[in-house]
């Protein structure tokens, strides 16, 4: 009978009509999804667990000089209790300095490329070995502000302490993946490098590798953060949470705005913090992005102006040449205040990144501080 | 084109087509099917070199969307309009190929729709029952359970056709 069920199934699966969509569509939305993912609308499901951290203390990062080193600490440990909301003693910074604060450098056969990502929490750079997967990098190292507590500490993952990183305590995590490595790098203030998983059992970076780009991480001169869009028109309310450059990517840049109540360092972890609820006030999040588009992924040309999908939820408009778009996504909003939004956005070259804004000076204060 | 998306291409070429059946045979629906085989795809796109056997995830990947598309409240509203939907009755023998074919879509449509992948994944792909019930998130026992009570609704439509042949040879 199972010969002759099989038989029968596949000829129910006959009579198709022509597929809608081919391999090129595959491709596209495989590429659309994880530019989206790369956005940090969702965030690794392995750390979905409540990361308890502090707010960040960013005030006068750019001014001041660069964490350094310091003698031996008492051991890295839990500083937050689970879900425990910021202190009230500690309070927002008026106004986050958007810099990042440490270069590319080498670690082996690893290059740690520039920072791509800066957030409330920390800034995000790619680990890549030469001849690696071009689409995938090897690992991903974050580094997070001063003040923002150790963001596994909460999570009771099974930790392994090593020897020191730079005379300071560090201590490999563990979870159902690759090693993460936790290093304490100057003063209050952690950095998190993980492999990717290498599939078939093997990790794309050892324990080794992770202590190699732990041991060869320094801080440097701060440069800003820029962007290449700037505007008047965020709306009232919203915060700068996430802004994030990846020159010549399909997703150049991308701006990613909270309501000010949400915006805390632990919502902006797009790296390890947890994965959003789409009941909470993060469902909410607005989103500014510079997208070079894959074939047919937005319909008009740069004659068509803004246009607002009836999907709803995102309005964008094609840039004068017609290889770029600028677009502005937001549950929350109308598509007549996206559509202002977007009419709204002065864009640079996004192909030239030296045109860019400084991601300090292309928002409203208000959308900088939270107040 | 980088490497990778070259395989992926050629994966993606190679079992469309098939993967767009199996959905199909899933939800009962070419449209929604489609769309559950594009997501699942997509999902792959960005693990791929990170999954060890990629059919078989694929498969297992575009099974379970096609059972979340038919969770959709739009889906069931759709269902009573659809064309291209499953019929729910066993439509007139016009051609003996064309009614086996109905008989079993009808068949099949009547099973819930958990009850039809069980049965879809045993029998088209050759999932056993481990197999089919790490894929659905099942208890063994729930799968052996869908799978008997999945062939009973089937028998009928088998006893018929195999009736139908003997007919048929007998003219």
């Amino acid at each position: 009978m199972r010969t002759e069920l099989s038989d029968l199934l596949w000829e129910a699966a006959q009579d198709a009509p022509p597929p809608r969509y081919d391999v090129d569509d595959a491709v596209r939305a495989g590429k659309r999804r994880q530019r989206r993912r790369r956005a940090g609308t969702v965030v690794a499901a392995m750390v979905a667990v409540a990361v308890a951290v502090g707010v960040p203390q960013l005030t006068g990062r750019a001014s001041g000089p660069p964490p350094t080193p310091a003698g031996p600490t008492p051991s890295v440990g839990p500083s937050v209790g689970p879900s425990v909301p910021p202190s009230p003693s500690v309070t927002v910074a008026s106004k986050a300095e958007i810099n990042f604060t440490f270069g590319s450098y080498r670690a082996g056969k690893f290059t740690v490329s520039d920072p791509f990502r800066w957030t409330l929490a920390g800034l995000s750079a790619e680990v890549r070995k030469k001849g690696g997967d071009p689409a995938a990098p090897e690992g991903m190292l974050t580094v997070y502000h001063p003040g923002v507590a150790d963001p596994l500490a909460t999570m009771g993952l099974q930790r392994t302490t090593t020897d020191a990183i730079g005379g300071r305590p560090a201590y490999f995590a563990a979870y159902q993946g690759p090693p993460m490595l936790v290093w304490q790098y100057a003063d209050d203030a952690y950095a998190v490098v993980e492999s990717r998983s290498g599939g078939r059992g093997a990790d794309a970076m050892s324990k080794a590798d992770l202590l190699q780009v732990a041991g060869a991480f320094r801080t440097g001169p701060a440069s800003p953060v820029t962007v290449p869009f700037r505007t008047t028109a965020v709306p009232a309310g919203y915060r700068l949470v996430q802004a994030q450059q990846n020159p010549g990517d399909v997703l150049p840049a991308m701006t990613r705005f909270l309501p000010a109540g949400s915006a805390t360092a632990r919502l902006a972890d797009v790296d390890h913090g947890p994965e959003p609820d789409p009941k909470s006030g993060i469902a909410d999040q607005l989103r500014i992005e510079v997208v070079l588009p894959v074939s047919g992924e937005f319909d008009g040309d740069p004659s068509s102006g803004t246009q607002c999908p009836a999907t709803g939820g995102r309005c964008y408009r094609w840039l004068p040449g017609g290889k770029y778009v600028v677009e502005a996504l937001c549950r929350a909003l109308s598509p007549a205040e996206l559509t202002r939004l977007v009419d709204g956005i002065e864009v640079a070259d996004p192909g030239r990144p030296d045109t860019w804004f400084p991601a300090n000076r292309a928002f409203p204060a208000a959308a900088l501080s939270g107040e | 084109m980088s490497d990778r998306e070259a395989e992926f291409r050629e994966f993606v070429g190679a079992r469309m087509e098939s993967l767009r059946g199996l959905a199909y045979l899933t939800c009962g629906d070419w449209q929604v099917a489609e769309d559950a085989v594009l997501g699942a795809l997509a999902k792959l796109y960005g693990r791929w070199h990170r999954v060890d056997n990629p059919d078989a995830w694929a498969r297992t990947a575009v099974v379970r969307a096609a059972i979340d598309e038919t969770r959709r409240p739009w889906w069931r509203r759709e269902q009573s309009h659809s064309h291209a939907a499953m019929p729910d009755r066993v439509a007139p023998d016009e051609t003996r190929g064309v009614d086996e074919r109905l008989r079993l879509r009808a068949a099949l449509g009547r099973l819930p729709v958990k009850q039809r992948a069980v049965v879809v994944l045993r029998f088209l792909e050759g999932f056993d029952v481990r197999q089919t019930a790490a894929a659905l998130s099942l208890p063994e026992g729930t799968v052996k359970g869908y799978t008997s009570r999945g062939l009973d609704a089937l028998r009928l439509i088998l006893d018929e056709r195999t009736e139908g042949r003997r007919a048929h040879r007998t003219f």
